[in-house]
Parts: C-alpha cells; structure tokens; sequence
C-alpha cells in the first residue's frame, strides 16, 4: 500500500524533535491541552452510568467482531433492499480505484468530502485529483488543512496543530482570488467566511464522499456524527454519495447504535451529544424531492480482518473518538504528525503497524510511558497499553528491536537473576557516581545517559546500596 | 469486485477461527438478535420531560417558545420580527404543520433549502428529552436540506412527541415504518465549531440558531 | 502506631526494589522503620535485585519470567511481602501471574505472591490500619500519583490518609494530577527529548500548586521530578512519602546537596 512517510527509528525520533521545538505548534498543542480532559471529565461526572454503558459498548462492538461476516452480510442486505450499492475493498488501493470509477462513471469534475479517516488511510484526494477531479474537504479543520497540504494531526481535531495566525494566513492567500480580499482574524469571521466559500461547493459538487461513524446492520444506513453538519451537506447535496469506512464499522441495531453514541460525544469533546447525529441509508426514495441518485458503499479490510482472533482484535473496538490522544502525554507533546501515518496517539501507535507492516513502525510502540490513561479513558475498554506491550514483546520474539540495546537488557536480566553477583558489580559505579554527585546532590551529566541528562539532573545516589547497609546492620546487631 | 467480498469474508472466517461459512440459521440468529433488540442501559432521570428537554436544549444554545396550537403561524411571525426577518420560509411537513392554514400574510416555500435560504420551518417526528435532540425523517415533503442550509431553523415540537431516551424515538420510528427513510437525522443545537483554537463558534456549515416552538394543546 | 499485632507479630518480606536499594536506601529503611512500628516482623530476602520491569516492559518475557522466577522463590515463606512502589507491586501482583498464565508449574506461585504482595501504603492503611503518632513535617507538599499505582492498583486515597496524620504538613493536590511525569522506566533513556518535556509539564503544574516539596510513592517518578527541578534551579524538596511518614526527612531530599554543617 502507499504510506505517506515510512516511520523507522530515526525519523520518528527526528519528527519528535522537530515537533518539540515547533514553536507554533507548540502554541497550538498548549492551547488545545487541559480543554478535551477537562470537558469530557465534568460529562462522565454528569452521567453516574458512564461505566455501565461503556462495559455495553464494548461487549456490542466484541459480539460484533465475533459475529463480523454474519453481520457484514446482513447489513449488506439492508442497504441493496434500500437501493444502495456495496462494494468490497482488501486494501487502499482497490478502495480508490472503485472510488475513482464511481465518480469516473457519474462525470464529476467536484467531489465533497466529510471527514473520514479512511479515506486518508486510503490516502484518497490524491487518486482523485490525478484523475482530475477537485476534491475539497468540507471539515472546517480538514479543510484548513487540506489548504496547508497537509494531513490531519488529530482524529477528531484534524487542525488542532494550526494557531489562528497560520489559519489567518492561509485564508488570506486562498481566498482572495475568490474575492475575499479582507484579510480576517478573528475567529468568527474565519469561520464565516469558510461557510461562505464552502457554501457555493457544497451546491455544486457532484459527488459526496463521507465516511461512518457506525454501519447500522438493522436498517442498512451509514451514521455520521458531526458538529458542523458538513456531512450532511456532503450527503445530501451532491447527485451521488458515497460512504466509505472499515469493515469494523458495524452495530447490529439502533438500539446499540444508542448506547454507542452516548461514549462517542463525552470521550470526544465532553459533549453529551454532538449537534448533528445522522442515519442515511440509500438513494433518495421515490417521490422525494431531493437527494442523492446513487448511494455507495465501499467496506474497506487492508488488514483488518487478519486482526480477528488474534491478540490485537479488541483494537477493531476502536470509535475513532480521539480519548487516547487527548490523555496521552506524548501526543500532547508532539501533535499527530511525527506519528508518520493518519493514525496517532496511543490508537495510532496500536493500529499503524498493524495495517502498515511492524517493520516500519518501530518506535511507535516504544514511544509511550505506558501511564495507562489511553486505557483508563477508552469509551470501549480498549487496553491500548497492554496491546502496546504486546509490540513490544512481538518486536523482541521477531528481533526487531535493536541488537545493542538487546544485548544491554540482556546483560543486565542475567546479573539481574543473581543478586549476590548483582549487588557486587552495582557497588562500584554506584560508589562513583555518588563521589561525582555529592557536591550538588545530583549528576548533570551521565554517561550512557546523555539523554537523561539533557532535559534534566540525575539525582545521585547513595554511596552504598540498601542491601549492603541493611547487611552490615544486621552483623553488627 | 465478488472476488474481494468472497475473500474479506473467507479471512473473517479463517480468522475467527471456525472458517465456515455462516449457515442460514446462523444468520437466522442474528437477524432475531437485531428484530429482538432492546434498550440496554440508559442514563436515569426522573425530571418532567418537557422539562428537561427544554434545559437540555437550551444548554446546547438552542432557543424555545411555547405555544398553543392555534399560533403556530404568529409565532413564528413573531420570533422572525425580531430577529429583523421577512414572513416567509421554506416550510416542511409534519402533522401540525400541515393542519396549519397559512395566512396571506406569511411567503412559504415548498421545496428544498438553496444556497441562500434564510429561514426554514420543520417539524420534529420525535424529541428527546435525555439530550435535547430533535428527530427528523426525510421524506416527500420533507428536503433534509432544510435542517442544513438555512441561517435560522425553526422546528415545531408536539410535546406529547417528546420522549424519554433515544431509544424511545427508534421505537416511534419502526412503527412507523421511518426507519425505511433516507434520512433520519438527529438535531441536538445550531451547528458549531471548535477547530479554530477548539473554541467554540456557531454557525460553522448549518443553522447558526435553532429555534423551537412547542406545541403544548394539540 | 497499633500495638495489637505485638503478640503474633506479622511476617512481612520487603521487596525493596532497585531504585530503593541504589539510589535511595532511605527509603526501604523507612519502610522497614513503619512497619517495625506496625508490629510488623520485618525481613529482607538478600535473593533480591528487581522485578524485572525494565524487561518485561521492553518485551521480553523470557528475562523477566527468570527474575520473577527469583523473586517469587525468594519471598515464598513470608506471609506478606510490602513493597515501598506501586508500579513495582503492580509487576508483582498483575504481571507475574498473567506472566506465568499458561505455566503449570509456576501459575499457583505466582499467584501465591500476587495474592500477599501489597504496596506500602496501601498495607499500612488497608491491612494494618495504623494509626500514626507523633510525626511532623512542617511544610505545602504536592502528592505525585504514580501512573501504575494509580490505575492498576488504586492508590490515591491510602497516601493522603496517611499524610493527613503526619502534624504540620498540608496537602495540596497537583492540577491534572492524574498526568504522568514522563518517567517510564526506560522511556527516560530512549526517548530523553520527549521524557524531558513531559516532566517539564509537570513541574510546571506542581509549581502552580505553590508546595514547597513533592511527595509521591514511587521512586521512578521521584528521580525523575527531582531531577528536573534541580536543573531549573527549583527549591522545591521531593521526598518519598514513607520517608515523611517515617519521620526521616532531615537529610538531603532526592536530588539535593547534602548540607554543609550536617556532612
């Protein structure tokens, strides 16, 4: 499959460090950090029953994945009695390549688009456009980032990177030549005038491509949640829609369509409810005035169904609510991009070398503290930290991981393992770096540690272990 | 393209372990699973729902009057004075509406929002007090567009249509027959967004207010 | 302190852990000192080095099953085995039984441990019920949660009852507590930049609290906070909260200059 940017080792390091000292982002990340932990804390206050609704939500999403082919037939059913087309993708590629024929076959020159993190898995607006369509993102935030030519950096938030100044920027020099030539900064002007630009492609496009939240088995639609109700505009507006998502997507019945809604809002943004909540199954019916003539389907596997069965299969769970980003302390200190992939924060780190090759996520795994807050604020209990461990603990049985590091380990659990041996062999170094720290209390330097030392003093230790004090007291006593 | 379905679902098999194409019973159980679908746990409130559904709304920035059947129209006449609007609307459907008798004195349209729409007046086949939501279902005479492009949206509630919980609504749905619609979308507030800075601006694609008018003597 | 348990003292084995025993021995003497005072007949296994985190979190469950393998032998005749750290208690107590989950021989040991491995001060207020007597600190302390204790084993409350009898001292809780410090065991080596920069976050957010010293269970986290205040040039004092409770806080907090009239 085509990646954007491979992630080995030294590039993820390097994105990490060019993201620490990116001031503006650094801005931008500040700003937006505290905001979604602190919202979608006081809406789990407000709702005593929170915990049981998740256990529901994550016991319908695993009777799902359990029953997946069963009820991926059914809910195809659904959307052919409907009037709707489905098609099957097992990668990005077939994906874009029956994207592309649909709007190929309907001659559209304008494709609108609602925010779907398939599709930039499927890494989609570039098909399109090589096929001469213009495809405009209708998110306000992918929308600005599409501007930037750039990709999201947070699943829900996909602008969370971009300060009002750099918003203000590319507005000003994307704009004018469509007449708005004023240059606006402030917040409520930039959006109106992205309503106004958007407006006239939202009446013109042909094509609408959305993505789902949820593919409901019962009544064959496709749920959109969204704030701004762009979706819907791309749904309804144009002559066809298509719906892409995962083959993951499914929820047997509106009933449990309900109980998945009600973790979606709060672990997102700490709303109760989004402003928009939609179910669209199939073309317009006859005698509705308005409509889509057509109305697609395209299930995408690239690599899911391998998951099934297997030790990552609760990742699949996943709702794309964006908790784990927003509680992790490294994506908050590095936004989403120096991930490499579409996918970031601790679900990113999980998933990106599941459907990418492990090979080329390396770091991704590592990168993490495993705080287990990832796991603490999963609205479907995935244990995001352990499935991390995993990685790693797969990474070590393939030898993947580097061979220095893994003879140092290996080194140090063998001394670990004799600790008459160990406490010997610790004596020495430990006796120097007290003489060294003593005067400060502390090292600012530390061999084999640089690192360390570079952000921050190592504490110096002791002169002599605890073992070998707690020994000499017992002799002498 | 079947080649692709055959293969997907031949992998969720293999990978589920079984490999076995689903028998039609195994179908069969899951098709009763969804027809026998119940409510599952649900937040518990025993406020008075006309109420809390109103609380609920305002919260989101919504606004309401309540009114009495026969004002339907100078209600809405009202509430667009003094927001310095013309009489005239893109109108929907629903069963207050269409018992409505427009005066002279009021423009409506029949037919889907435009570009330009500034106002347009629905009616809610449901609401939910749980969250303050409205539910519309697309039909004839009822252009989703409406709920989208206009700058002001007015929605007429029944308020014996206000229910408890969300899945009080799917059941007014299925009875219905509305779950068979193309559209059915649930309305919680004027459209909003947080991607500038994640503060919060109305009016980002859709409505940028919503109005209510609850109809308490129908 | 209790003195009810004097007659049938309690065997307890501490695992002292290895941060304990190098870099700070204080703080195991003040775990043995508290639970001397419990009534507690304390030993100290010398068959003991680490439990292995740094293995089993860099995936390698063959090393680490070795090092539990010692460390389960090693504490096999104690009744209860205290650890003065909840990330290292939660290897003990969750790691090793998923661990040894599918090995018939060692699954009911590790389980054995699991089930009477307890960290400090959730044995002092869960087990014990102690009761402190006559402890001071005079100062504004900020409580770190430690993220493994917090969230695999629950820690919160057992620390702040127990500081809440030491005479002197005020709490205060640290925005966004629940944040971890960037430490991570190896984290803090391997990606240093990133680790720097969190633990950076969290200072800045105890500073907000305006303590004067930084409290917290776990050893990891304390090295790795004290040693960012100390390059910012902060005055802040951090301490592990058993040497508070222990009353041994005359000395050099974690990280600072031992002083001149005392060396």
């Amino acid at each position: 499959m085509s990646v954007s940017t491979t992630s080995h080792r030294v590039e993820f390091q390097d994105r990490a460090k060019k993201a620490l000292q990116d001031a503006s982002l650094q801005r931008a990340l500040a700003k937006a950090r505290g905001g979604f932990v602190d919202h979608r804390q006081d809406a789990i206050d407000a709702l005593p029953e929170f915990d049981a609704i998740r256990d529901a939500a994550r016991d319908i999403k695993n009777h799902v994945l359990a029953n997946l082919d069963g009820y991926l037939e059914l809910y195809e059913q659904q959307v052919i009695e409907n009037g709707g087309q489905v098609h099957w993708a097992r990668d990005a590629e077939e994906a874009c390549q029956i994207i592309a024929g649909i709007c190929k076959d309907a001659e559209a020159k304008t494709v609108t688009k609602g925010k779907s993190m398939v599709s930039e898995e499927m890494h989609l607006n570039p098909v399109l456009e090589e096929a001469g369509i213009t495809v405009v993102e209708t998110d306000l935030g992918e929308y600005i980032v599409q501007l930037a030519g750039e990709t999201p950096s947070h699943i829900i938030a996909p602008a969370v990177h971009k300060t009002r100044e750099q918003i203000t920027d590319l507005f000003h020099e994307h704009h004018s030549p469509l007449g708005y030539t004023d240059r606006v900064t402030q917040r409520e002007a930039l959006v109106n005038e992205a309503r106004s630009v958007l407006r006239e492609r939202f009446v013109s496009a042909d094509v609408g491509i959305t993505g789902a939240n949820f593919l409901v088995a019962e009544t064959g639609a496709n749920v959109i949640v969204t704030n701004e109700g762009n979706g819907d505009l791309t749904s309804c507006l144009p002559r066809v829609h298509i719906v892409t998502a995962g083959i993951e997507k499914i929820v047997p019945s509106l009933d449990d369509l309900s109980v998945l809604l009600r973790v979606l809002a709060r672990s997102a943004t700490g709303q109760e409810f989004s402003a928009y909540t939609s179910l669209y199954s199939g073309p317009r019916r006859p005698g509705d005035m308005e409509g889509p003539e057509a109305y697609h389907v395209v299930l995408l596997d690239n690599g899911r169904s391998r998951l099934l069965g297997g030790q990552y299969q609760p990742m699949l769970r996943c709702i794309r609510c964006g908790a784990c980003l927003n509680h992790c302390p490294v994506y908050g200190s590095i936004g989403g991009h120096a991930y490499g992939w579409v996918y970031s924060g601790p679900m990113g780190s999980v998933l990106t070398p599941l459907l990418n090759g492990f090979d080329q996520s390396l770091d991704l795994p590592n990168a993490c503290t495993l705080n287990g807050r990832c796991k603490e604020v999963c609205p479907v209990r995935i244990p995001l930290s352990d499935l991390l461990l995993k990685h790693r603990v797969e990474q070590h049985e393939r030898r993947l991981s580097p061979g220095f590091g893994r003879f140092l380990l290996g080194a140090w659990a063998w001394l670990a393992c004799r600790p008459r041996l160990y406490q010997g062999v610790m004596a020495l170094p430990l006796r120097v770096m007290h003489m060294l720290g003593r005067r400060r209390g502390s090292l600012t330097w530390l061999p084999g540690a640089s690192g360390w030392t570079g952000s921050r003093d190592f504490p110096a230790p002791a002169r002599r272990s605890f073992m070998r004090q707690w020994r000499s007291r017992k002799v002498r006593s | 393209m079947n080649r692709a379905r055959e293969q997907i679902l031949g992998t969720i098999r293999k990978s589920l372990a079984d490999g076995e194409p689903r028998t039609a019973r195994r179908l069969e159980e899951l098709r009763s699973r969804i027809e026998n679908s119940r409510p599952q746990v649900q937040p518990a409130f025993d406020d008075d729902l006309l109420n809390r559904f109103c609380q609920k709304h305002v919260a989101v920035h919504g606004t309401y009057d309540r009114i009495s059947v026969d004002h339907i129209e100078s209600a809405v006449v009202k509430h667009l004075a003094s927001m310095g609007l013309d009489a005239q609307w893109h109108l929907g459907s629903g069963p207050l509406l269409d018992a409505t008798q427009w005066t002279d004195k009021v423009f409506v349209y029949r037919k889907g929002a435009d570009r330009d729409t500034k106002v347009a007046l629905s009616e809610a086949v449901a609401a939910v007090a749980e969250t303050g939501t409205l539910v519309m279902c697309s039909g004839p005479t009822v252009p989703p567009s409406q709920n989208y492009l206009p700058d002001d949206h007015l929605i007429v509630v029944d308020r014996r249509r206000i229910v408890r919980h969300m899945e009080d609504a799917w059941a007014i749905l299925r009875e219905s027959g509305a779950t068979k619609r193309r559209a059915i979308n649930l309305i919680t507030g004027p459209s909003k967004t947080g991607d500038i800075e994640q503060t919060i601006q109305y009016g980002a694609h859709g409505p940028r207010r919503l109005h209510l008018l609850i109809v308490e003597d129908a | 302190m209790t003195e009810t348990q004097i007659d049938s003292p309690i065997k307890v084995g501490l695992f002292v852990t290895c941060l304990a025993d190098l870099m700070r021995p204080q703080v195991a003497f003040a775990a043995v000192a508290l639970l001397e005072r419990a009534g507690c007949r304390v030993r100290v296994p010398r068959a003991q080095s680490c439990c292995g985190q740094p293995a089993l979190n860099s995936g390698d469950r063959a090393s680490t099953m070795n090092i539990a393998k010692g460390v389960i032998r090693a504490f096999s005749n104690d009744d209860y085995v205290v650890v003065p750290s909840g990330s290292c208690a939660d290897t003990l107590i969750n790691k090793y039984p998923d661990l040894f989950r599918h090995d018939v021989k060692w699954a009911g040991r590790a389980q054995d441990l699991a089930d009477k491995t307890f960290e400090l001060t959730t044995f002092l207020v869960e087990r014990l019920g102690v009761e402190l007597e006559q402890v001071s600190y005079p100062g504004v302390c900020a409580y770190h949660d430690s993220c493994s204790g917090l969230r695999e084993l629950a820690i919160h409350q057992q620390p702040r009852a127990l500081l809440q009898q030491v005479q002197g001292l005020s709490l205060r809780e640290v925005d966004d507590g629940s944040a971890c410090c960037g430490f991570g065991g190896l984290f803090s080596v391997k990606y240093p930049d990133l680790s720097g920069r969190i633990v950076g976050d969290k200072c800045a957010q105890i500073a907000q609290t305006e303590a004067d010293t930084v409290l917290g269970g776990d050893l990891g986290c304390l090295l790795n906070i004290a040693g960012r205040l100390r390059r910012e040039g902060s005055d802040l004092k951090v301490f592990h909260v058993a040497e508070v409770l222990a009353g041994m806080t005359d000395g050099p907090a974690i990280g600072e200059a031992e002083s001149e009239d005392k060396a």
